[in-house]
C-alpha cells in the first residue's frame, strides 16, 4: 500500500512539472497544439472570434460561436530555428559560416555570438560577431578546437545555440633566406664596407632577408653560428661594435647586424636601428625572436668588415648557418 | 539478505572504480616543445635538441617514451652513443641518463631505433631508480653524426609520446639552404721607402776602415749610411734585392768583400755592406748579415737581383740600417770612386 502511495507521489511530481500547450477538444472541434501568433488583429470566420495576443499569454476574451467556446488562457512559445554552423581551415585561421537563423511569434534575431573552446561541450569564449553570417578567428595556435553559434535577441538574450563544429590547426612554420652568398668586395683601411649580393658597398645596405612565420603558441627564435671572415690561418676579427654603423677605419672589424620589421625582436647587440653590431664566433646566438603565433616576419641582414693595415692579404669567406626554432 | 547483497554490490563497484581509476592514464600534451637545429637544410647532416615538458611524467619501469622522425630524415647507422637524454624540474639537465640498449637500474634508460632509417627512437624507463617526474623537462639530443635531413624542402612533423599518454609534435623547416656564404677580398700591399739616397765616404785611409753616411763626408766610426724600411701584408712576405757594382773610378775598383761576412782589414782593398734589422719580421740576408766589423758583397760584382733582405710572412714594417764600410791598399790608384746601388722590394704573393 505504502508503495502505490509512494509511486502515485512521483508521478503526480512529474505531471506538474510539465508544462505544455495541449490539444483542445470538445465534441465538435479539436485545437491542434494551440498557439497564438502575434500581429495585434483579430482571427475571425463566421463561427468564432479570436482576439489577438501579445507574446505571453492569451489573455481577456474567449474565442465564441454558437456551438463552441474557446477558452482562453493557452501559453505562447516564439520560435528560433537556429542557423546552421560549419567551418573551415586555412593555415592558423578558422573561417565560420552559418545560415541565419529565423525567429517567429515574437522572437527577432539581432545578431549573434561566435563561441570557441577546446573542449567539446563547454569552456566557450563568446565574441560578439554582429548580425552577420561569417567569422574567422586568425592566428590560432595549433591544437583542436570547437566552435558554438548563439542567436541573440534585441535584448541581447540568447535565444538560441548552434550545432557545435569541431576544426584542427596544424602546425605551420615558414622560413626563408633571400639570398645565400654575398661579398664585401675589397676591403680597406679608410672606411667600411658593408657586404651586398653585387659585390659589396661602401655605403650601409642590406646584403640579404630572413623571413619566418610560426602559428606555435611560444613563437620561434632565429639563430646563427659560423665562424668570422677568414683566410687560410688569417682572419678579420670579429667585432662587437655599439652606436656606429662605420665601426672604426683601420681595425680589423667583421660584424652583423639586423633590422627587423613585422613583430620579431632583434637583440640590441645586434640592432641595426641602433648601429650595434656583434659577432659571435662558433656559438648558435639568438638574433631574433617572437613571443607568439606570429605572421610573417622580415629580418634585413647587414654585414660590416673593416680592415686594419696588418689585415693579410687573401681571400676571406665564412658560412654562415641560419636555423629558426618555433616553440610549441 | 537483500540488504546485504547490495551493500556487498556497493562495495565490490566502488572498489572496482578505485581500481580502474588508478590504472588509467590521463593524456596530457606534452608542452614546451621545440626542436633546434644546426642545419635546415636539405639532405644536410644537422644535430637536434629537442625539448619537452612531460605533464604527466615517465614515472615507472616498462614506461616508454618514443621520438617519431618523419619519413625523409635518416638516421641510419646511428648509434645510441651519439644521443644524449637528461631531465629535470627546472632546467632539463638536472638528471643525466645514461643509454643503454636495454634499460638498467638507477639511470640507465633505454634507447632502441627502430624503422625505416631509424626515424623512431624508443625510450625504456631505468628498471628502478630515477624516473622523470609528472612537470618534468626534458632534452633528448641527437649530434650531427649519421643525422641526415630530408632531400625535400617542406614542413616536417617530429611527433613525441609517452607510454603514460602525453604526446606532441614540433614541426621544423627544411628549407634549400639555410647558410649564407660570405665573401671578402683583402689587397696586397708592399711598402718600401729608403731614408737617403746619396751616401759617401769621403777620403778612404789605408790606416782605419772608413764608414759612409748620409753627410757624404765619411766617418770613422761604424755608423749606419742610411736606413731602407719594409712592410707588406702579403702571406708569403718580400723580398729585397740589390743590384750593383763595388766602388770604382774608371777601370779601377775597390775589391768587394766576399759571399760571407768578412772581417775588416784596414790596409786592405776592401768595400762592403752590412745591415741590422729593426720591428717587424724581416731578415738581413747573407752576407750582409754580419755582425759589427763583418761585411760582405759578393765574390763577382756587379751584383744583380742577390738578396738582401726577406720576410716569410706579412710584418709590420721591418727597418734595416745599412752600413758601408771601405778600406784601401796603398796601391790603391787615387781617384774619385763611386757606385750605384739598387734596392728593389717584391712581394712574395
Amino acid at each position: 500500500m505504502r508503495r502505490w502511495a509512494t509511486i502515485l507521489i512521483i508521478i503526480v511530481w512529474l505531471g506538474s512539472s510539465v508544462v505544455y500547450a495541449a490539444d483542445l477538444t470538445s465534441a465538435h472541434f479539436i485545437v491542434r497544439d494551440p498557439e497564438l501568433g502575434t500581429g495585434g488583429v483579430y482571427g475571425t470566420s463566421a463561427s468564432y472570434t479570436m482576439y489577438s495576443a501579445g507574446n505571453t499569454n492569451v489573455s481577456g476574451n474567449a474565442g465564441t460561436s454558437a456551438s463552441y467556446q474557446l477558452r482562453d488562457g493557452f501559453l505562447q512559445y516564439p520560435s528560433i530555428t537556429s542557423g546552421v554552423l560549419s567551418g573551415g581551415v586555412s593555415g592558423s585561421t578558422v573561417s565560420l559560416t552559418w545560415t541565419a537563423s529565423t525567429a517567429a511569434n515574437g522572437f527577432t534575431v539581432t545578431g549573434y555570438n561566435v563561441g570557441i573552446s577546446t573542449t567539446s561541450g563547454s569552456g566557450y569564449t563568446y565574441t560578439n560577431a554582429g548580425n552577420v553570417t561569417s567569422y574567422n578567428y586568425t592566428n590560432l595556435t595549433p591544437g583542436t578546437y570547437y566552435f558554438v553559434l548563439q542567436t541573440y535577441d534585441a535584448f541581447s538574450n540568447v535565444i538560441a545555440t548552434s550545432n557545435e563544429v569541431t576544426e584542427t590547426i596544424q602546425e605551420s612554420v615558414s622560413f626563408s633566406i633571400s639570398n645565400n652568398s654575398v661579398s664585401f668586395g675589397t676591403l680597406t683601411t679608410t672606411g667600411p664596407r658593408y657586404a651586398t649580393t653585387s659585390g659589396g658597398s661602401a655605403s650601409l645596405a642590406a646584403a640579404h632577408t630572413i623571413s619566418a612565420s610560426s602559428n606555435s603558441s611560444s613563437g620561434y627564435t632565429i639563430a646563427y653560428q659560423g665562424t668570422t671572415l677568414t683566410s687560410g690561418s688569417n682572419t678579420i676579427t670579429p667585432a662587437t661594435i655599439t652606436g656606429s654603423s662605420t665601426g672604426t677605419a683601420g681595425a680589423n672589424q667583421f660584424a652583423l647586424a639586423l633590422l627587423a620589421s613585422g613583430s620579431a625582436s632583434v637583440p640590441t647587440s645586434y640592432d641595426e636601428s641602433s648601429a650595434n653590431w656583434n659577432f659571435a664566433q662558433n656559438t648558435l646566438s639568438a638574433i631574433a625572436t617572437t613571443s607568439g603565433p606570429t605572421a610573417v616576419a622580415t629580418l634585413n641582414a647587414y654585414y660590416l668588415a673593416n680592415a686594419s693595415t696588418g689585415a693579410q692579404a687573401g681571400n676571406y669567406g665564412t658560412t654562415l648557418t641560419y636555423e629558426m626554432t618555433a616553440n610549441y | 539478505m537483500l540488504k546485504k547483497i547490495l551493500s556487498a554490490v556497493l562495495a565490490l563497484s566502488v572498489i572496482a572504480l578505485t581500481i580502474s581509476g588508478a590504472l588509467i592514464a590521463h593524456a596530457a600534451s606534452l608542452t614546451a616543445l621545440s626542436d633546434t637545429m644546426s642545419n635546415q637544410t636539405i639532405s644536410a647532416l644537422s644535430s637536434h635538441t629537442i625539448k619537452f615538458t612531460t605533464p604527466t611524467g615517465v614515472t615507472a619501469s616498462t614506461q616508454t617514451i618514443v621520438v617519431t622522425f618523419p619519413s625523409g630524415f635518416v638516421f641510419t647507422s646511428k648509434t645510441i652513443a651519439s644521443l644524449s637524454l637528461t631531465y629535470g624540474a627546472s632546467t632539463g639537465l638536472e638528471t643525466t641518463a645514461t643509454l643503454a640498449a636495454s634499460p638498467g637500474a638507477t639511470t640507465t634508460w633505454g634507447a632502441v631505433f627502430s624503422g625505416t632509417s631509424n626515424v623512431i627512437l624508443t625510450l625504456t624507463a631505468p628498471t628502478s631508480g630515477t624516473y622523470i617526474a609528472a612537470g618534468n623537462k626534458v632534452i633528448l639530443t641527437y649530434d650531427s653524426t649519421n643525422s641526415t635531413n630530408p632531400s625535400s624542402a617542406t614542413n616536417y612533423a617530429i611527433s613525441i609520446a609517452t607510454s603514460t599518454g602525453d604526446s606532441g609534435s614540433i614541426t621544423v623547416p627544411i628549407i634549400t639552404n639555410s647558410q649564407v656564404a660570405v665573401t671578402a677580398t683583402v689587397s696586397q700591399t708592399l711598402s718600401f721607402s729608403i731614408s737617403s739616397n746619396s751616401i759617401g765616404f769621403g777620403t778612404l785611409s789605408t790606416g782605419a776602415s772608413t764608414y759612409a753616411n748620409a753627410a757624404g763626408t765619411g766617418t770613422g766610426s761604424e755608423t749606419s749610411a742610411h736606413t731602407l724600411a719594409a712592410s707588406t701584408n702579403g702571406t708569403s712576405g718580400y723580398t729585397i734585392a740589390i743590384s750593383g757594382d763595388t766602388l770604382k773610378s774608371g777601370s779601377n775598383s775597390i775589391t768587394a768583400l766576399g759571399a760571407s761576412p768578412t772581417a775588416l782589414s784596414p790596409g786592405s782593398s776592401q768595400f762592403g755592406i752590412r745591415a741590422t734589422a729593426s720591428g717587424g719580421t724581416g731578415a738581413v740576408s747573407s752576407p750582409f748579415n754580419g755582425s759589427s766589423g763583418s761585411y760582405g758583397f759578393g765574390t763577382t760584382p756587379p751584383l744583380s737581383n742577390v738578396a738582401f733582405a726577406t720576410a716569410s710572412g706579412a710584418t709590420a714594417t721591418t727597418t734595416y740600417s745599412n752600413f758601408y764600410a771601405a778600406n784601401i791598399s796603398p796601391t790603391t790608384p787615387a781617384g774619385s770612386y763611386s757606385t750605384t746601388l739598387t734596392y728593389v722590394a717584391t712581394a712574395n704573393f
